[in-house]
């Protein structure tokens, strides 16, 4: 097929650069190379390219100013926008600080710092259109690989939606909830292959909620299980606290009806 | 039962609309008209589509791009190879149709099994009676097959009928089913084939009803997803039948009652 | 006919078809669930396991088309002579619904060359109902286990081929039905599909998908292309697909047909007692309990189908009593 080669680019605002690291590993890297070309990667090269992209993939959570500016600025320059990972899909980890009190976390965090001014940590998608969602902490390589063969070939990305139970099932895993442990698989979107599950860790939800969940009879299934509102909630707000909240608002106004 | 696919060189294209292109494929299949064949691009995946016609030397595939394999269809040209595995599925009750009247119903890329109707009928003209053929379409831009249209309104009784308010001097406005109250048909000794999107057969359906057409009197052509094509993967169920091996064609007094179960529990907030 | 063969033996009977067959058995590991064994000793015979034997002919997943340099070829199913021992009546009768479902070569070639010992079922628990579902003696060899000895019934001509040594009974045991504490009551099941009971069980499901991974009958699957990097070569596979996911009924455009958790959920216990009954005469569940044990949420479809009955016996004394 003769379409000409995609121009991508690869960014990350506040975070911990784990996924655009995950793009750097040699399995991932060698491979997208042969079908597109980077054009932008501050983190392994300086910036040089002043042009437009056709993807840009941005890591990251917005919790500064700053952020939203370079953002901003990123959606201008792209066709696409892709958020690649937990914190730019669902807000990740930074996002548990939603649900604390942000005073006492800044002077927990930064005790010698009080200049600094963040923002509630937030996904970029609250900011900027995205148009593709590349989840996980840190996203799978393989996903990866797959998201640039679709668009190389010029298809549209399907997204995973299906809960992580139905693969942590059909690799035959001992169901961690009959171990009476908290595990977020049937309300957590899959495609990571059920990797947590798999070696006897809980799903912790890093790749977002499933849009099917019904977490209305997770949450009584928790409860009977004999755990409290609070340890269910601190387990949920782990990586997507934001979107499960949404959809427990849904699951709450549909009782009230 | 076989997975094995094998390729097929186009010979045309036809681009119809900017979401519909017909694709002209040397092959020596010769499904019955209504069966369904499974085309696929490596590495991309597989889709039911309707045989629209064939010859045993040619079958034309009307393609609209809807999903992951239909852009990749899309992206071939003439000469390249496309892979097809069939016919499935059991195609017209042809059996039942002859030496009746016919009304054939379609709405968009819904065309494609009627077409292959149409051409049986015109290649065994004395086994039927009358024919009567209404299609819709959003406007003159989407019309699709209009050169064959041309052709059959010299044969069979053809109207088409143009949804958007838009002024046509070819075509007439409004839905299928306001075509067809304007047009009747006979409702004596009749069939109905109706092919679209199940709302507007829903619709038509009822129009038919009050003129006196029964349930039994009308098929429908279902579409549902399928990956195997013959009562395997359990992808196609519409309640007990398979839409791959009972269907893609059902008598709709068989098919309603199952529509309806399903639909009922559809209500119902998850 | 009935042959015998001493408790002590069986070792020794195992290890003699471990020379010739790949032999697969239930063993415990972290689940316990069907495996290849290399010696007797591995096999677990106390439960039904946790994972099906269906795994054994329809892997998670298997490639069954490959592409290259635009020409497709086939693969064809294993060849390899296979054993599977201690089948219970359950999972001998799932095979049996299985092949009436599955067509292809690789399920075809796999099963032709395999032969299926079955095992007397004497610890059934508090989930299994098998005895509500009118199974068949369907098996190669079937083992029953007494005192000191097996006596096994041969059911075929490639069973007799394993078991031609071994005296024959001089008496015939007859073989009885599993114990079974639970019962699905035969009901009009078919007529309470809009029944409003459906919907407390549909409010507790998770749409995990747990049940139908775990049933030994649940066959419905999905073809899935995987692209190589030169975007013209592929493979194509045939992977699980559960009915309870809403991606299993998606079409092109977006659309899902069975998209409330409701009708996904009916779809499992309606596939399962009628609509598979229509088109081959027997049901397509075999009472193993295993979508019943697996469920997170401890949905019990069984006892909601015995307690529809009930209330639609209540309601018919209640009008009789006005009238």
């Amino acid at each position: 097929m003769k379409k000409p080669r995609l121009k991508i680019g690869v960014f990350g605002i506040s975070g911990c650069a784990g996924c655009l690291l995950s793009v750097l590993f040699e399995d991932c890297f060698k491979q997208i190379v042969r079908l597109v070309d980077i054009k932008a990667f501050p983190m392994i090269k300086e910036e040089g390219y002043e042009g437009d992209f056709d993807y840009v993939f941005i890591e990251g959570t917005v919790c500064f100013d700053e952020d939203i500016m370079a953002l901003n600025a990123l959606r201008k320059r792209a066709k696409k926008v892709v958020a690649l990972g937990s914190c730019a899909c669902t807000g990740g980890v930074p996002s548990i600080k939603n649900f604390l009190d942000q005073e006492k976390v800044m002077k927990l965090v930064y005790p010698a710092h009080n200049h600094l001014k963040t923002e509630p940590p937030t996904p970029i998608d609250q900011h900027i259109k995205v148009d593709y969602y590349l989840p996980q902490c840190p996203p799978d390589k393989q996903e990866i690989v797959e998201f640039i063969k679709c668009i190389a070939q010029g298809r549209e990305f399907k997204p995973y939606r299906d809960p992580v139970c139905f693969e942590c099932r059909r690799k035959g895993n001992v169901c961690l909830l009959t171990k009476n442990e908290i595990c977020l698989g049937p309300i957590t979107n899959g495609g990571c292959n059920a990797l947590c599950p798999s070696h006897g860790v809980t799903c912790y939800g890093c790749r977002g909620a499933c849009k099917d969940a019904n977490i209305k009879a997770y949450l009584a299934m928790l409860k009977e299980m004999g755990y409290t509102d609070a340890a269910m909630h601190d387990k949920m707000n782990t990586f997507a606290g934001l979107q499960f909240k949404e959809q427990e608002g849904d699951a709450s106004k549909w009782l009230e009806k | 039962m076989t997975y094995l696919p094998k390729p097929y060189v186009i010979t045309a294209v036809e681009v119809f609309t900017s979401d519909v292109k017909l694709f002209k494929v040397k092959c020596a299949m010769d499904p019955q008209p209504g069966q369904f064949i499974e085309v696929s691009v490596p590495g991309v995946g597989e889709c039911p589509l309707a045989s629209c016609s064939f010859d045993g030397k040619y079958v034309d595939i009307l393609v609209r791009n809807a999903g992951n394999v239909t852009t990749a269809l899309f992206d071939l040209k003439k000469k390249d190879a496309l892979f097809i595995r069939g016919p499935y599925g059991k195609g017209f009750p042809l059996a039942q149709l002859k030496k009746k009247n016919l009304i054939m119903i379609a709405g968009g890329t819904g065309i494609a099994p009627v077409t292959s109707l149409i051409e049986y009928v015109e290649k065994h003209r004395r086994e039927f009676k009358e024919v009567f053929i209404y299609f819709g379409f959003r406007d003159e831009a989407h019309v699709l097959l209009s050169d064959r249209i041309e052709k059959w309104k010299k044969k069979f009784h053809v109207h088409v009928g143009l949804s958007n308010d838009v002024l046509t001097h070819k075509y007439e406005r409004g839905y299928v089913q306001e075509i067809m109250e304007k047009h009747k048909p006979k409702v004596e000794h009749t069939v109905a084939l109706l092919c679209g999107p199940e709302t507007m057969m829903g619709g038509v359906t009822l129009e038919l009803n009050r003129l006196g057409l029964t349930d039994n009197k009308i098929c429908w052509s279902m579409e549902r997803r399928m990956e195997c094509g013959f009562g395997s993967c359990g992808r196609c169920q519409i309640q007990d039948l398979y839409v791959c091996k009972d269907g893609p064609i059902f008598r709709y007094d068989v098919i309603k009652p199952r529509l309806e179960n399903e639909q009922s529990s559809e209500g119902v907030k998850k | 006919m009935q042959k015998v063969l001493s408790k002590a033996q069986f070792p020794s009977f195992i290890e003699g078809l471990l020379k010739s067959y790949e032999v697969y058995g239930p063993v415990k590991d972290k689940n316990t669930k069907f495996q290849k064994i290399g010696s007797s000793k591995e096999l677990y015979l106390d439960t039904v396991t946790e994972i099906p034997a269906k795994n054994i002919f329809l892997p998670e997943h298997e490639v069954i088309v490959e592409f290259k340099g635009g020409k497709a070829s086939e693969r064809q199913g294993d060849t390899k002579k296979r054993v599977i021992f201690g089948l219970r009546t359950c999972d001998l009768n799932a095979l049996q619904i299985l092949d009436k479902v599955m067509f292809d070569p690789l399920y075809l070639t796999k099963r032709k060359n395999t032969v299926t010992i079955g095992l007397f079922c004497e610890h059934p628990d508090e989930f299994c109902f098998c005895n509500s579902m009118e199974l068949v003696n369907y098996y190669d060899l079937f083992f029953y286990p007494q005192k000191n000895e097996y006596y096994i019934s041969v059911g075929s001509a490639k069973g007799l081929a394993l078991v031609k040594g071994l005296p024959t009974a001089k008496k015939e045991v007859k073989i009885p039905h599993p114990l079974n504490t639970k019962v699905l009551e035969e009901k009009n099941i078919e007529k309470s599909y809009r029944n409003k009971i459906w919907e407390a069980d549909a409010e507790k499901c998770l749409s995990c998908s747990a049940c139908t991974v775990d049933c030994p009958t649940c066959n419905c699957f999905d073809i899935k292309d995987q692209l190589e990097m030169n975007l013209k070569d592929g493979k194509r596979s045939r992977c699980h697909m559960s009915c309870q996911l809403k991606s299993f009924t998606r079409v092109a455009g977006g659309k899902s047909y069975r998209d409330a958790r409701l009708s996904r959920f009916k779809h499992f216990v309606y596939h399962k007692l009628v609509y598979y009954h229509k088109h081959q005469g027997r049901y397509m569940c075999v009472g193993c309990g295993r979508c019943l044990r697996v469920c997170p949420t401890k949905i019990d479809w069984v006892k909601t189908i015995n307690l529809l009955d009930s209330m639609e016996t209540i309601k018919k004394k209640g009008g009789k009593k006005k009238e």
